[in-house]
Formats: C-alpha cells, structure tokens, sequence
C-alpha cells in the first residue's frame, strides 16, 4: 500500500537572507487539506518560510518537499500547478480589469496554441463566482476597495487551480470587516474546494480562529506547532511574543484567545 | 448571482487545440484606430511641395498616372510613410515592452539607453567615420550603439539577478554617459559633421530608402514574430517577480529574452530614423487608454499609435511651414512635452 506524500514538508531548512541566516534547521510536515497558519513576531522568518515553500527564496541547506520530491527538482510550471502564491500587497498594473486579471492565473495550463480553452473559462469563471466578484468582472482592479481587491488576487490563484494555496499576510492593510471577510472566504475555499491552505497572519486571535494547524516561530526556528487549542498557551505567547497574556476561551468559537497585557496599563484593582 | 453567470454568453475563439480570448470591445476600438491609421496615410500621399488629389495617388500608385506624380509617390512619399509606420511601431511596442518590464509607465527604450547609445554611435560615425566607410554604414553604427549601450546597462544592472529599480537607475546613468559623448563630439568634433548630426540627432523619415525599409523590415520581422510568440509571458511578467514566479514563469531568462526584444527593435527603429523621443513612451499610454489594458490588445495598439504618431509629425513638418520640410522629430518632441505636462496634472488631480 502506498501512502499519499503530504503536500507540503521541508527538511533541515536554512535560508538567508543577504547572507544573514533566517531559517535554522527546520523540519516541518504540513497537513494536508487544512489550514497551516504561521505565527511570530515581525522578523521571526514566518514570511520566509512562506517563500520558501513557494520556491521563491532557494534554500542554503536542506530541502522543501513538494508532493515527496525535491521542488528545486521540478519544472516551474509543475511547481505552479501544485501550489499557487500570493504575496505581501501585491499590485495590478494600471487599469487591468477583473476578468483580465484573473485570466493570468491560467498561465501555468496554457501554451501559445491553448491560451483560452473551454477549461479556461469554466474555471476563471468558477473562480469570479466564488470570490463574489462576477458582477465586477469588468471594473479595473484598481478601482476596487482594499477588500474587493484582495479577492480578485485570491480569485487569480483559485484560477491557477493548483490544490495548494500559499498567502502572505492576506489581511494585511485591511479593515476589520474585510479582514473577516478575506479569512472566511479562504476557510469557505478550505471546506468547499478542499484546498490545502498555508498562510502567515499577524493577528494571533485570528490565526486562531481560522486554523487547523498553527506553527510559531521565533528567531528562524520552530517553537511550536499543532492544534491551537493544544499548542497556544501563556507559556507559548511568553516565548514568541514576549508578551504577557491571559488565554480565554473564544465565546464565539471556543478557540484559544489571547487578551495580552503590557509593562505599562494595568487593570483597576476589581478586589 | 450563479444565474447571473449563466447568462453571460460565452466568447472565445476555438478551433481544435488552438484557443484566444477574442479582445471583446476593444477589437472595434482598435478597428477604428486602422481606419484612422489609412486616412492618415493617405493624407501623407498626398500632400507635399504639391497636392495629389487621392485619386490620383491611386492611379500613381497602380502605375496608371502621370509618370512625375509615380515618380513623387513611389520614391519620396511613400517611403516615408512607410519608414514612419515601421519605425513608429517598433518604438512603440518596444515602449510597452518596456513599461510592462520595470512596471513603470514613465519607462521608455531610452531608458535603457536605446536612443542616447544609438545617438553618441551615429554622431561619432559622422564625425570621424564618414570619410573612411561609405555613409550607408550609419545605421549600423547607429544599432551596434543601441545595442551595446542595452547591454551595458543589463550588466551594469545585474546582481544575482536584475531588479526593475536596478535597470532603471543604471539606465539613467549609461543614457547620460552616451549623451556626454555626443556632446563631446559635437563640441569637439570636425565642424562640417556638426550641422548632418544634429539633423540625425532630431529624427526623421525624410530621405527613405526602399532599401532602408527593406533593411529595417528585415530587422523588425523576426522581431514582430517573436513578440507574438512571447506576448503571453509579457503579461505575467508585468505582474512583478514575485507573483511571476509563483504562475511558473522563469522569471530571469525570461526577462533577459524580453529585454533584448524591446531594445533589439527599438533599436533598429532609432537606427534608421534618428532618436524620435517620446514616441515610445507617448504610444503605450495612449494605447493603454484609449484601446484596452490587456497586454496583446496595448501592443497592437501601441504599434498602430507609434505609426500613426511619427506619421502625423512628418505630415505636419512637410505642411505647416512649406516649403520647408522640417524634421518628424520636432514634432514627436514638441507633442510629447505636451502630452507628459497632461499625463503629470492628471496624476496630481488624482493623488488629491
């Protein structure tokens, strides 16, 4: 019997960055068909991490396993089919509409014959409509508001159709609402489309909500990694944030969440 | 919302394995662009030191007018349309080429040092080569000068790679090393030289040969065909690197592959006609703007738009102050400084 390699999984990773080391040595497997989401302060190398498991950074030492082989060993394009990347803020050249936009995440399946094939549209168009951006289609991506926007980047890599999805901070420079908006429609894509999803978020309560599978990091290395409701703890905030907290049960959710307070502003004396 | 898809009819071209998203409204806009483009051309026909009626352009034109009007048509003006559609097309998809690359609508083949490089070659040419090699050789000094100075700029630029502010910063400074040498030469060089330069150094179509178009085509043809083979990696390399990477382009060779297209045709264009500034920062922008934002739509546009641009300047230098015929350049320039001014206020309104 053979078993299914995870999706994703690195090895003995060290990356740097400018020559200054970032990742030290890390072994991690991620879960298949569920959320993987990182979790450090700024610096910590949880971007990194991301990048390279997308092969955008090449590792030092050690490898990153896609699929149970070697990704340095894969074409680009198969790379692409089995996992698609959105990266930090990224932007749309001026006036490219929507659909157009969305169309680019096609590129990995196309050649210069086949470049808008009956598969093509079914799944741009799958793509538009689970986004909720078909009745935008049309409009220029940067005429969009932030949270309309961050969907159709989400839209192009749900087009690329690869069964992995790497996000880098998808919620960053939006509002609140968006924020929840931009995470439920990723956590919808998980369940509906069973999309493996690995992204880093900044908000440790959010990560906490929208994870399966949480993996803190600090100083390049590994602290922690599993199941909030396991893994997130006082003692783990402490060792990440440097921050001193209390962890309550979500009242909405039941997941972990993390009421942190400072050096400075204590809570008035109740007793 | 799901029904709303349903009836959205569906657009494609298909036959057999071979399948394009048709450009959809902008397909009529670009239509509209070539018939403009033929009346244009036309116009050019027929004006000059003396008007043709189009008709009689026609009957010159199908050897079946007089033998002076076939004369003037098939050796004077009709090279120089075809010079300026050529020349004014390649800039302008060069321009594209370019401003997609370091996503930045202000870049320009001269970015790379296109015109500056092909302008210090051609003014050292005339200066000091003239006399030893038949002049027939300027535009080949004038490439080998775009050429080199692209490359310098790409090697200069690189570090483990060339990042689109590398490019642009080293553009800036090998550009204005070239321009220091034209000018030294001016300055410097035999006085007699000095008056031919300067007309090259304004740009122009006057004087086409068929066999400059012939050579300039042979140039541009190889060009053309590897710019519809690679139009679809344009467009995702003009998603930035990141992004590129991540859809699975090779994002360096590719670059590398794109780079050389743009300043190879770029430089073919400068190299027959003279530095022609703004026409390939100018084309792309009307192009994006008036025809469409997707990358193959822009490029047909730009290059038709590029054309119609270098051709409306020379109508204009051989018409408003005849007799005298004064150079396309003049024009490209004086139209160029007033479409940036717009280009700037536009993009203050929008900034408040």
């Amino acid at each position: 019997m053979t078993v299914t390699p995870a999706p994703l999984a690195c090895q003995n990773l060290h990356v740097r960055y400018d020559s200054v080391p970032v990742l030290r040595g890390l072994d991690l497997t991620l879960p298949p068909g569920r959320i993987t989401v990182f979790v450090g302060s700024n610096g910590c190398g949880k971007s990194t991490l991301l990048k390279s498991f997308a092969r955008l950074l090449a590792p030092d030492q050690g490898t990153v396993l896609l699929n149970g082989r070697d990704i340095a060993q894969q074409s680009s394009a198969q790379v692409a089919r089995a996992l698609s990347m959105l990266p930090q803020s990224a932007t749309a050249p001026e006036g490219l509409t929507v659909h157009d936009l969305v169309r680019l995440g096609r590129y990995p399946h196309q050649n210069w014959l086949r470049q808008w094939s009956r598969e093509d549209e079914a799944q741009v168009d799958a793509a538009l409509h689970d986004t909720g951006l078909s009745a935008l289609r049309d409009r220029p991506v940067d005429t969009l508001s932030g949270g309309q926007r961050q969907r159709a980047w989400i839209a192009m890599t749900l087009a690329q159709d690869a069964p992995v999805m790497l996000l880098d901070e998808p919620t960053t420079y939006l509002d609140l609402a968006h924020q929840i908006e931009v995470l439920d429609l990723i956590d919808r894509l998980n369940v509906e489309r069973g999309k493996t999803v690995v992204m880093v978020l900044h908000d440790l309560n959010l990560a906490a909500r929208y994870a399966h599978h949480m993996v803190a990091l600090r100083d390049g290395a590994v602290v922690a990694a599993g199941a909030p409701a396991e893994v997130m703890d006082v003692a783990l905030v402490k060792r990440v944030f440097d921050l001193d907290c209390q962890i309550i049960a979500d009242p909405l959710f039941g997941t972990p969440l993390c009421v942190p307070f400072g050096k400075g502003r204590r809570p008035p004396a109740s007793s | 919302m799901a029904g709303a898809d349903m009836i959205r009819p569906s657009r494609a071209w298909r036959f057999g394995a071979f399948s394009r998203r048709p450009p959809g409204p902008a397909l009529g806009r670009l239509a509209v662009l070539i018939g403009l483009l033929l009346v244009v051309a036309v116009l050019s026909l027929c004006a000059g030191q003396h008007w043709l009626s189009p008709a009689e352009v026609l009957r010159a034109l199908t050897g079946q007018g007089r033998e002076s009007d076939a004369l003037v048509i098939n050796l004077l003006r009709l090279p120089r349309v075809v010079l300026a559609l050529l020349a004014g097309g390649a800039l302008g998809v060069a321009g594209l080429l370019l401003q997609t690359l370091v996503r930045n609508p202000l870049a320009s083949p001269d970015l790379l040092g296109v015109g500056p490089g092909a302008a210090a070659a051609a003014v050292l040419f005339l200066a000091y080569g003239a006399g030893v090699v038949s002049p027939g050789w300027l535009p080949v000094a004038a490439i080998a000068g775009a050429l080199s100075c692209g490359a310098a700029v790409y090697a200069l630029a690189w570090k483990g790679g060339v990042t689109p502010l590398r490019l642009v910063l080293t553009g800036v400074a090998v550009a204005s090393l070239a321009s220091a040498v034209t000018t030294f030469v001016l300055v410097r060089g035999p006085a007699n030289a000095t008056l031919s330069a300067y007309v090259w150094l304004t740009g122009s179509v006057f004087g086409a040969t068929w066999t400059d178009i012939a050579r300039l085509a042979a140039w541009l043809a190889p060009l053309g065909i590897g710019m519809a083979l690679l139009a679809r990696h344009a467009a995702i390399a003009g998603l930035g690197d990141e992004l590129a990477q991540g859809l699975g382009q090779r994002v360096e060779a590719m670059r590398a592959l794109l780079l050389t297209l743009a300043v190879a045709m770029a430089g073919a264009a400068v190299s027959c006609t003279g530095p022609l500034a703004f026409t390939g920062l100018i084309a792309p922008h009307l192009a994006r703007r008036l025809i469409g934002h997707s990358f193959g739509v822009a490029a047909w546009a730009s290059a038709a738009i590029g054309g119609l641009l270098v051709m409306v300047a020379d109508l204009s230098g051989r018409v408003l102050f005849a007799p005298r015929d004064l150079p396309a350049g003049i024009f490209v320039a004086a139209l160029g400084a007033a479409f940036f001014v717009q280009l700037m206020i536009r993009a203050r309104h929008r900034a408040d």
